[in-house]
């Protein structure tokens, strides 16, 4: 996915929170967001997500050479976020089949068990994920991002919460799909850094 | 997109039956609501028309309490954003308002259940024609309610922003369908209730087309 | 700065016009009432046709003259002693009814000479005519400003400039203010022509609704924080609730009687303005005022947009 932002802007209350900011990202990139806390670095991530009208610039997104509508974005977006909640009164089975059901996809109970397996979650779990704990439910934010197979992943502060073992996960899966498509991440964090392409730096205005 | 809306819809339908979050509450509304209304009337003689005005102020009062119940859950919750990333706004709406018409239908009808079974005055002498009124009455509910919740659950004071805006909104719904129920309590005149029946009919589709083209609106920040 | 002054003038002209301006019947309002309410004075007004003479014993003594109304119908007119002006009096405004058994008017008391502008006189209202000049304009201000508030409120959702929906909001504010007003006179008026203040007709109710879609908007606004947000949301709402106008225009006539004019029940069925008895005169004044109040609004729009510039560059060079 190829995607272009620019002159991209943010007030909240009249107050910029950010101003002018245009980056471009290529298919097969990794791309870094950083910035110091209040920044913006969430703002921007929410904005490339469709989740945050801009107050001002504009961003296009093209898969190959198809321009993808406001409309459909988020059929091609994963976006993980430790301000992202599941839907915690149901396992973690049933919101893969969830999703998927919501999506219009397929799905069969062997997929989601690999998904789960994927990110180092139990399989056999039947439990409503309000048990688990928050680095069990930032890997089934994970898998809340992945299932689709988005051409464009985003990444909020990615390893918040996880062990070695998670993070591993995690830069597994930005490896697979900077290949599949492009990343963004948002972060402060080195290791975040060190997986990165190119990094832009977001002041607060 | 039907099938995406259906998929929100058993969503909610699958996250009520777990929880029981609004369902419980509000039977045990309508009961309270009902006893209320019987110890203030123990003794006296109503007509069935006047017990038709009682019906729909409880069935308002239902209403009111439980309808923007899917858009603050998921506002409550934090679950906004995860929906805003799952499905496009248009299958968040109709799965929202499928919902609601479901809640305010099942609640409609055991509404209507409590009053025939506790009120002896209450005669319905066109029943066919009283549940067509019923059906729309619940379909025009929910259609005004569904937009109005998700309008309230981005607000500070949810719950009794709810009724205070519902209400205008709700108003001419109300009048005719309160009008069309007398007539299918009273005695059945084609005549004197095709007017509400048109009435209620294009409210539904008015109402629902624009809240329709506005929820991107609402629902996208 | 010339046109605030001269807008002052023209509302305070012509409210002094509606209100001093007498209310006068002609020989038409005397004939009707004859045959509705015999004992009731009427203010009539006519102009001297013959100077006439002292009347008869058996005429019931006095003075008799002949006089001509507005619509040239011609009629005797008995005084109870010979006018004191008659010899200059080109016609008098008087307080007066119709003698059935004599088939003449009876004169009770002179009010004064006959003014050349004069309202007719509309049975059931009388002087009480008169409030339309300020109640039927605030009426209309009420309305047109939701009007102006939902046009900028669906400019805001365009183009999503903040200034329009400070707009929006002022406008409403202004409405709300209009609203009360309205519905204040009106009620306090319909206490002395329909007895009560509140009488549930379907121009009541509308204004009734109005005001809780007004106060729905306002109580929607404080209640979110976020500026963007609070602007999408409270455009969304006032356009839902205009969509339901027409249902109130359909419903209300069917289901309540209606006391104002043009009702559907009035026998001078149509709008408020074309019903019976308002003549050219009463018709000047109302427009009149209804486009002194209209740039009244507009100067308290642009007051307000001014204000609220003058706050945004505070609040800027105080961060």
């Amino acid at each position: 996915m190829h995607v272009q932002a620019e002159t991209i802007s943010k007030k909240f209350n009249r107050r910029a929170v950010f101003r002018d900011v245009s980056f471009t990202v290529e298919p097969g990139e990794v791309f870094g967001i950083t910035g110091r806390n209040g920044s913006g670095k969430s703002t921007l991530l929410r904005i490339v997500g469709g989740l945050l009208t801009p107050s001002g610039g504009e961003i296009r997104y093209r898969l190959g050479t198809v321009a993808v509508a406001p409309e459909t974005l988020h059929r091609s977006i994963g976006y993980v976020a430790p301000y992202l909640t599941l839907y915690e009164e149901f396992s973690a089975e049933e919101n893969i089949v969830l999703y998927a059901r919501i999506r219009g996809l397929r799905h069969t109970h062997a997929e989601a068990q690999a998904l789960l397996e994927r990110v180092g979650l139990p399989v056999d779990r039947r439990d409503p994920i309000r048990a688990f704990s928050s680095g069990m439910k930032q890997r089934m934010r994970l898998v809340f991002a992945i299932l689709h197979r988005p051409p464009l992943l985003l990444l909020d502060e990615p390893i918040s919460n996880l062990d070695s073992e998670g993070k591993r996960i995690v830069y597994g899966i930005v490896d697979e799909f900077r290949r599949h498509g492009a990343v963004i991440i948002a972060t402060n964090d080195a290791e975040d850094i060190a997986q990165c392409d190119r990094t832009i730096s977001v002041e607060a205005a | 997109m039907i099938r995406q809306a259906l998929a929100v819809f058993r969503k909610d339908l699958a996250s009520e039956l777990r929880t029981r979050y609004a369902i419980n509450a509000l039977l045990m509304f309508v009961v309270v609501t009902l006893a209320v209304i019987m110890f203030a009337l123990a003794g006296e003689t109503l007509t069935p028309t006047a017990l038709t005005g009682m019906l729909w102020v409880v069935m308002f009062f239902a209403a009111m309490s439980g309808l923007s119940r899917s858009f603050v859950a998921e506002e409550e919750r934090g679950t906004t954003m995860t929906l805003q990333l799952l499905a496009s706004p248009t299958a968040v709406y109709l799965g929202k308002l499928l919902f609601n018409l479901l809640l305010v239908a099942a609640l409609n009808v055991f509404i209507v259940a409590l009053f025939l079974l506790v009120m002896d005055q209450f005669v319905v002498s066109q029943f066919g024609l009283f549940w067509l009124v019923m059906l729309l009455g619940s379909l025009g509910i929910a259609s005004a309610t569904t937009i109005i919740a998700a309008i309230i659950a981005r607000a500070n004071t949810k719950g009794t922003l709810f009724p205070v805006l519902s209400f205008p909104v709700l108003l001419p719904l109300l009048m005719a369908g309160i009008n069309a129920t007398k007539i299918a309590v009273e005695d059945v005149r084609w005549d004197a209730v095709w007017p509400d029946l048109q009435l209620l009919g294009s409210y539904i589709v008015v109402i629902t087309t624009v809240s329709f083209l506005l929820f991107d609106f609402v629902w996208k920040d | 700065m010339w046109w605030k002054i001269l807008l002052f003038f023209w509302i305070a002209a012509f409210s002094a016009i509606g209100i001093v301006t007498p209310v006068a019947g002609d020989l038409g309002t005397v004939g009707m009432y004859a045959q509705m309410d015999a004992a009731k004075l009427l203010p009539v007004k006519f102009t001297v046709v013959d100077r006439g003479r002292a009347a008869t014993e058996e005429e019931g003594g006095g003075w008799l003259l002949r006089g001509r109304d507005s619509h040239d119908r011609e009629a005797d007119f008995r005084f109870a002693e010979r006018p004191a002006d008659l010899e200059t009096a080109e016609g008098w405004l008087v307080s007066a009814r119709y003698d059935t058994q004599f088939h003449r008017v009876e004169v009770a008391e002179v009010l004064g000479a006959s003014p050349a502008f004069s309202f007719p006189f509309i049975p059931g209202l009388e002087e009480r005519a008169k409030i339309i000049f300020f109640h039927v304009p605030m009426a209309w201000m009420t309305v047109i400003a939701f009007l102006v508030s939902m046009w900028y409120g669906i400019r805001y959702l365009r183009k999503k400039d903040m200034d329009d929906d400070f707009r929006s909001a002022a406008s409403a504010g202004l409405g709300l203010l209009f609203c009360i007003l309205g519905t204040t006179t009106g009620s306090l008026w319909a206490k002395f022509n329909w007895g009560s203040f509140w009488n549930w007709d379907p121009r009541e109710t509308s204004i009734f609704v109005l005001l809780l879609v007004y106060g729905a908007y306002f109580a929607l606004r404080s209640a979110i924080e976020i500026e963007e947000k609070r602007a999408a949301l409270s455009a969304v709402y006032s356009i839902i609730a205009a969509a339901t106008v027409p249902f109130f225009v359909f419903i209300m006539p069917r289901l309540m009687p209606g006391l104002h004019p043009g009702s559907a029940d009035d026998s001078n069925a149509g709008p408020v303005l074309s019903s019976g008895g308002m003549d050219t005169a009463m018709r000047m004044v109302l427009y009149s005022m209804l486009a002194g109040f209209l740039v009244l609004y507009g100067w308290l729009m642009s007051i307000q947009m001014r204000l609220h510039r003058i706050k945004l560059r505070r609040a800027e060079s105080a961060a």
